[in-house]
């Protein structure tokens, strides 16, 4: 019996699986038919307008019913600390994650573990107005030191690709956050390039997930913003899961996920559908580097602040 | 319906117009163009008005947006479970404000809350129509029209998290629509002035295009039949479009030259050589019955008969031989001053003699001197004798024929008055045209009609400077009058 014959077993048991999933504890506003049939619950920090998370969500539900079989309901948060917190009250079985909250959900859950991880394709982009950008004197180049004594934006506090990367990248280039004269965060990291065109900030940080470096910029806004710095190639985005060691469906739930996640490519067309929402080229096993070095760089860099770091007027 | 068909079929055979067509079309084309440039405009003005209402606004949400969402992003774990009341929404608008009719509102699970002051422009049950109606679209962008001075713009954006943290709403009254408004209309009559406009133009460029037309018709119909030497028409200036057409046109005019100058000499040497037979065949029937008594009465009769048509002949043949001379512009007609009154005392007497059957009357008594006219005394006599003899001609056997002399003015005036059967109107122009007799006017038994008589009267009168013309009503006669120049001498 090959692999596929052993993984349709769990299929024959679906009522039970559907008794078992009624004991769970509901989100206020799901309906009780819903909860009825759901397999898993997946959530993610509100980074994007909800509407766009919702659809983006939609694909890779979709995506993940038709691999795997199993019904797989997104549960939107209202903020990261809220989609942290869903894992850690078990109302979420799986999450998917930047590197802060990855972080700060293994350290605190031993039975969490990072189920797939991002292919390295994250890169930390600062974005600038292009007129700013044309004034500067020939042989003068942006570099993540121009924000001395400028306003910055970045994403949530809790955001670990556009707020505690670009800490670790100005740390990394020996610059102090206090440098910057103003800091702010913005949680919907879209809305960050429209603050720079509006000229309510200088600088802001984005993520970039592919080779087009200002992907994330609206179409309206590309001629007014210029990309001013990107970061070195790095992994930002990854699924944690929580286990049950002593649950064989979980575990056998959790590996067709994994399973369905590691397939995805651009060949068919729900893959397709599901890496062109998200911008990654597509996901890998957990390597020794990814997440546990980048962790450990957090850890120490979270030392230094004592805490999560914060900006200084926010 | 009959009617109708009737007419719609004689309509059918009516000739049409080029000018009208190509002008008709060319205002329906501006017509329909001006209609879909219309509809086109207002469709673009629609789409992207709304997409730059759209955009801005989606510009504008931002700022307010981003202190809501950072206000969420810093609840507490327990306040995020615990999320959400009307409280809440209040909490997280609490601080922002719009001015000019400007709000903000958060409408979810719990109910709706709106901005400060957005109750001085708002009812609830209005902002929570505008807000469901912008949710309700798919890009969560309306513009609400209810109001056509002022139409209100409408962006909802989902707050992160479920239903219970629901929507945020931001609203602007779009004030610069009545200068759109007005911008429209401008542009509507804009376009009407342009359509007047482009077809007067189109008017007067038919006018212009179809002038060589025109001018074509104008000369062809100044050609005349007897002139043909100069009925070409020059192609100089004229439009390449018709260079073939009039070269075709002079090429047949040619050919109409060279027959017509065939047919003339043709008639001008059979006239020449048989007056001279003619001549002689005369002159020995003369000899014969004046010299010889002994005739038997069938024979001189005969040969009287036989004399006459030699005579009537010998007339045609001159008739034919004076047409054909003008026409190669050889005849000699004089323009001199002469004394008319005795041309016409002349004429009078042949007439007498001629025609003795006839009552034939004058008034030559009234002028006791000399009446001098500019002339040709012979052809004068020529065209009187004519007169007199088509009055004989179409009058009643013995009919009374008048002759009348009068002086009005600078001319001189000669008639001739039958009591025959007269000329309907629409026929008197035509008498004058070579080889053309009135319609519906008979001649006795035994007589005939060449055609030529009047033409040739008319073209010798013409030729003296002076002219014919004819009075006529028919069942009561006609009167031909001659019109002379008087000379002062």
């Amino acid at each position: 019996m090959g692999w596929i014959g052993l993984w349709r077993w769990p299929l024959l048991f679906a009522p039970l699986l559907l008794l078992t999933s009624c004991t769970q504890e509901t989100l206020p506003g799901a309906s009780p038919v819903e909860t009825q049939s759901i397999d898993l619950r997946i959530t993610e920090p509100p980074w994007e307008p909800q509407a766009q998370m919702s659809r983006r969500m939609k694909h890779l539900t979709t995506y993940l019913k038709a691999s795997t079989g199993l019904t797989v309901k997104y549960i939107p948060a209202i903020n990261y600390d809220h989609s942290y917190s869903m894992m850690e009250r078990g109302h979420a079985d799986l999450v998917l994650v930047g590197v802060y909250g990855g972080y700060r959900l293994l350290k605190a859950l031993p039975n969490a573990r990072p189920l797939v991880v991002q292919k390295p394709s994250y890169r930390v982009v600062m974005l600038a107005r292009r007129r700013w950008m044309e004034k500067l004197d020939s042989g003068e180049e942006p570099s993540l030191a121009s924000v001395k004594g400028r306003r910055v934006g970045f994403g949530s506090r809790f955001s670990g690709s556009t707020f505690l990367q670009p800490m670790l990248a100005l740390q990394e280039e020996g610059l102090d956050p206090s440098v910057m004269a103003h800091c702010t965060h913005e949680p919907v990291q879209r809305h960050l390039p429209i603050q720079v065109a509006n000229g309510l900030l200088d600088f802001v940080f984005v993520p970039s997930f592919n080779d087009q470096q200002d992907h994330f910029v609206p179409e309206s806004l590309r001629d007014e913003l210029a990309v001013a710095w990107i970061g070195t190639p790095r992994r930002n985005d990854y699924v944690v899961a929580l286990d049950r060691p002593d649950d064989s469906q979980r575990k056998e739930q959790l590996r067709l996920v994994q399973e369905a996640f590691l397939n995805l490519d651009r060949s068919s067309l729900d893959g397709r559908v599901v890496l062109n929402a998200r911008g990654f080229p597509g996901y890998e096993l957990p390597t020794p580097e990814f997440p546990q070095m980048t962790n450990q760089r957090l850890e120490s860099l979270l030392a230094m602040y004592g805490g999560r770091p914060i900006c200084e007027d926010s | 319906m009959r009617p109708l068909f009737r007419r719609l079929m004689n309509n059918r055979h009516r000739s049409w117009s080029i000018a009208r067509r190509l002008f008709g079309i060319s205002l329906l084309l501006i017509l329909l163009q001006s209609v879909i440039s219309s509809v086109v405009t207002t469709q673009l003005r629609r789409h992207f008005f709304h997409e730059h209402l759209e955009e801005t606004l989606s510009r504008q949400i931002v700022s307010s947006y981003n202190v809501i969402s950072d206000r969420l992003d810093q609840l507490s774990v327990d306040q995020a479970y615990a999320c959400c009341s009307i409280d809440d929404y209040r909490s997280w608008l609490e601080g922002l404000s719009f001015e000019n009719g400007k709000a903000g509102l958060i409408i979810g699970a719990a109910g709706l809350q709106a901005t400060r002051d957005a109750d001085r422009f708002y009812g609830t049950t209005e902002l929570s129509r505008y807000a469901k109606d912008a949710i309700a679209s798919s890009s969560g962008f309306t513009v609400d029209e209810a109001d056509e001075d002022v139409p209100l713009a409408v962006k909802a954006v989902k707050l992160p998290g479920g239903d219970q943290t629901g929507f945020y709403v931001y609203m602007r009254p779009v004030y610069s629509m009545p200068l759109v408004r007005t911008l429209m209309q401008i542009k509507l009559v804009s376009e009407l002035v342009l359509m007047l406009a482009l077809a007067v133009a189109l008017l007067v460029g038919l006018r212009l295009i179809f002038r060589p037309v025109r001018r074509i018709q104008s000369d062809l119909a100044g050609i005349e039949l007897n002139r043909l030497e100069s009925a070409e028409l020059s192609s100089r200036d004229r439009p390449r479009e018709f260079q073939p057409l009039l070269q075709e046109f002079n090429g047949m005019v040619g050919r109409l030259r060279r027959s017509s100058a065939d047919q003339k000499q043709f008639a001008s040497t059979i006239s020449h050589e048989f007056r001279t037979p003619m001549t002689v065949i005369s002159g020995f029937i003369q000899s014969v019955l004046n010299r010889d008594e002994g005739l038997r009465v069938q024979s001189r009769d005969a040969l009287m008969l036989a004399n006459r048509e030699v005579l009537r002949l010998n007339r045609m043949l001159s008739d034919l031989l004076d047409l054909s001379r003008a026409d190669n512009n050889q005849l000699k007609v004089l323009r001199e001053p002469f004394d008319c009154l005795t041309s016409f005392r002349e004429a009078f007497h042949l007439a007498q003699a001629a025609f003795p059957g006839n009552t034939i009357t004058v008034n030559e008594h009234e002028f006791e001197t000399p009446v001098w006219a500019v002339g040709d005394p012979d052809r004068l006599v020529q065209c009187l004798k004519n007169l007199i003899g088509n009055s004989v001609k179409y009058s009643e056997l013995n009919s009374a024929i008048e002759l009348h002399f009068e002086v009005q003015g600078e001319c001189v005036l000669f008639s001739v008055v039958d009591h025959g059967q007269g000329i309907p109107g629409d026929q008197q122009e035509r008498i004058f045209e070579r080889f053309q007799r009135a319609e519906g006017v008979t001649l006795r038994r035994g007589d005939s009609s060449s055609g030529l008589g009047l033409s040739i009267v008319k073209m010798l009168m013409e030729g003296m400077g002076g002219g014919v013309r004819v009075e006529s009503e028919v069942g009561i006669g006609s009167r031909f009058i001659l019109t002379l120049q008087r000379s002062l001498l």
